[in-house]
């Protein structure tokens, strides 16, 4: 792949071969392991420049250490997240809302949809949560002796909870994954596509509800009061795409990344399986091991950082995947371990824009694996198939396929 | 116990409350609520698990002066309690509680001297990075780079199998503040293994670790070592395979897990997780705890 030239002011010693789209192990792997793969950038400098690492092939400066990304998400006056990722796709200039905007205009949509996220709110939630799990999982129990997990316990579990959350018609979950995945695996045309099909809908569920309001996600946006006035139609468009793009399919993935990794070592399985009050610490094992996402930020202004000449404009990339195997901020960071203890990992990100659906996305993981340890028995890889993974903007695993006979 | 909150920090992960709830309350967005925390008694072993977890770092523990009651048990028939203080007196003057946090302090720092030694001998992979502090530098003859490369380095030579013995003998500890210790002990090492020609090499070395050590959140470990060499002898070692040479004088040293000091069980000596929790959680009950 054609490398970028360098910007000028970007020493020739602080350029990096890795990159989280073309190094080795980042394109579909059977069997892969790219947390694992991306962890070897710690034997190198804690930043360095990465000539292509964007989906769109720019550079970005790479932030390996988890203290320094906690820097670099905590000072938004100097990091900013206004890019308008999705909708440079579309050729247009808005923001996805509350995350590409700063502070102080950040607070502001934070502060009305951090209340229906929180975990008090998600404990309202478990009971449905719960449900679903049962449902499915004892449909695949009595059904034979192996799932695909993704197709058949993953995605219909946690995208449905999210579309209930939404007030999106469950029946069309495939449709909406199929977006989700063009929008971020697509090619040009399907990227672009798969964009402008997320905003039609988006706007035409904000008209509809605005006409007629019920009780969801969507209802409350279009009837919220932020500073004393109504949504504009592009701010209900900026929270409602963000809000479909951020939280379909990232829980469905880390539900397999874990049950991938049960199924591997089953010492670890049958811990949790004979002693389930251990599955809420394992779940931030589990969430350190094999995040999902890599954030970007651009810097405002000229910044020296830990010997970096940052330049306004530039990339400045802070992957969760590498702040989670920082072996200065986690002892023994590639071993999964799931008694560990004050797991300060990154995958829902430092600073003001923290994922605002980690309390959701927590209570699902640990209700998914408890039911299914509960009622599947010991399961592993089934034989002659292989798990195949991916690195990239977001990691993921395509397959999964158990086998309990 | 005091917790110092940062709230301009706090960014609503939840972390404390979900270790802590009783500690650390939070407000309807899921943030916690302005204002230092004082620590319920029954509260005190959980609550710093909470402080460890908050990705922001917006929680600290303030360093307790709080009083210290040692059971009399202990004290009483072996240290000099003066005759005109009682044992709860004692435990928490002021003067006296300074001397009692000391020697608690020459302790874990002399243990984790020992736990490297574990680390290299058994080639014990935790009981060794237990040893440094993540961000550690070590001067380590041939080696001069972060701790986490000289732990790889190690790992790298354990595969070939060596026999390593480590002692450790005059250390003398002086303290530079409360939370930083200059601390040179004596090594004497016994060492056999392959060179990178895979010759079979056996040495005798003694010399000094000379460390800077460091507390941070009530722990000790190094945070700079400069290893001095004072003496090599290069010695021939045996052709004869170990099993045989050692006859009935079984077992012989194995690395870890193999090796029977770890079929003691968990109680003090495993990997250094649960050695740590474990003397952790005897000292806050003996201690801060005022149980």
């Amino acid at each position: 792949m054609a490398t970028n030239p360098v910007p000028d002011h970007v020493p020739p010693e602080m350029v990096g071969d890795f990159s989280l789209f073309t190094s080795p192990g980042m394109s579909p792997t059977a069997n892969g392991d790219p947390h694992a793969t991306v962890a070897c950038v710690h034997a190198g400098p804690p930043i360095f420049y990465s000539p292509w690492n964007t989906r769109a092939g720019q550079g970005t400066w790479v932030i390996t250490r988890a203290a320094d990304q906690r820097r670099v998400l905590q000072e938004t006056e100097i990091f900013s997240s206004h890019r308008s990722i999705f909708a440079s796709a579309l050729g247009e200039d808005w923001p996805m809302i509350p995350l590409e905007l700063d502070p102080p205009d950040h607070g502001v949509f934070r502060s009305l949809l951090n209340p229906l996220l929180s975990p008090q709110r998600v404990t309202e939630f478990e009971p449905t949560i719960r449900e679903r799990a049962i449902t499915l999982i004892d449909s695949i129990a009595s059904s034979g002796t192996s799932c695909d997990v993704m197709k058949d316990f993953a995605f219909p579990f946690a995208v449905n909870i999210f579309l209930r959350f939404l007030g999106l018609p469950d029946h069309r979950l495939d449709t909406f994954v199929g977006w989700a995945k063009d929008l971020l695996h697509g090619d040009d045309v399907r990227r672009p596509a798969a964009a402008r099909t997320i905003v039609a809908f988006i706007d035409e569920m904000a008209a509809l509800r605005r006409k007629e309001p019920v009780d969801d996600f969507m209802s409350f946006i279009v009837q919220a009061q932020v500073e004393g006035r109504g949504l504009t139609d592009q701010e209900v468009r900026g929270i409602g795409v963000l809000i479909f793009v951020a939280g379909l399919d990232t829980v469905a993935t880390a539900i397999a990344f874990d049950l991938a990794y049960l199924a591997r070592n089953l010492e670890d399985q049958e811990l949790l399986r004979n002693e389930p009050d251990r599955i809420v610490l394992a779940a931030e094992e589990l969430l350190r091991a094999y995040p999902s996402v890599q954030m970007i930020r651009v810097a405002r202004q000229n910044i020296d950082f830990e010997g970096a000449p940052i330049r306004k404009g530039d990339y400045v990339s802070c992957a969760t995947m590498i702040a989670n195997r920082d072996p200065a901020e986690f002892e023994s960071p590639n071993t999964v371990d799931l008694k560990r203890e004050g797991n300060r990992h990154a995958a829902f990100g430092y600073g003001p824009h923290r994922c605002l659906g980690s309390h959701l996305a927590r209570r699902e993981i640990v209700i998914g694996l408890e039911q299914w340890l509960a009622r599947i028995p010991p399961f592993r890889i089934k034989e002659e198939t292989a798990p195949i993974t991916h690195g990239g903007h977001v990691f993921g695993i395509e397959n999964l396929i158990l086998d309990w006979a | 116990m005091r917790i110092i909150v940062h709230k301009a920090r706090c960014q609503g992960h939840a972390r404390c409350s979900a270790r802590a709830p009783a500690v650390f309350k939070l407000d309807e967005a899921g943030y916690i609520l302005p204002g230092d925390i004082d620590v319920a008694n029954g509260e005190q072993l959980l609550a710093p698990d909470g402080v460890r977890s908050c990705p922001e770092l917006a929680l600290e523990i303030e360093d307790p002066p709080a009083a210290r009651i040692v059971p009399d048990a202990i004290l009483k028939p072996r240290t000099g309690v003066p005759e005109h203080l009682t044992t709860m007196e004692f435990a928490t003057d002021p003067m006296e509680q300074a001397k009692i946090t000391e020697l608690l302090d020459r302790e874990a720092i002399r243990d984790c001297l020992y736990r490297y030694c574990r680390g290299i001998d058994r080639a014990d992979e935790a009981a060794l990075r237990s040893a440094y502090w993540p961000d550690a530098h070590d001067n380590h003859g041939a080696y001069c780079g972060s701790a986490e490369g000289f732990i790889r380095f190690a790992l790298g030579v354990f595969k070939t199998g060596p026999r390593n013995i480590h002692q450790i003998t005059n250390i003398l500890i002086e303290f530079i503040n409360p939370a930083e210790a200059a601390v040179e002990s004596y090594f004497t090492a016994l060492q056999r293994g392959p060179d990178k020609d895979g010759e079979m090499r056996q040495m005798l070395l003694s010399g000094r670790y000379c460390d800077l050590f460091q507390r941070r959140e009530g722990e000790w470990r190094i945070a700079e070592r400069t290893v001095v060499y004072d003496w090599l002898e290069e010695q021939i070692p045996a052709a004869v395979l170990e099993s045989e040479r050692f006859g009935p004088r079984q077992p012989i040293g194995a690395p870890h897990p193999d090796d029977p000091v770890y079929a003691l069980g968990k109680r003090r000596i495993a990997s250094r997780g649960d050695a740590f929790s474990a003397s952790e959680r005897e000292r806050r009950i003996s201690g801060d705890d005022g149980l």
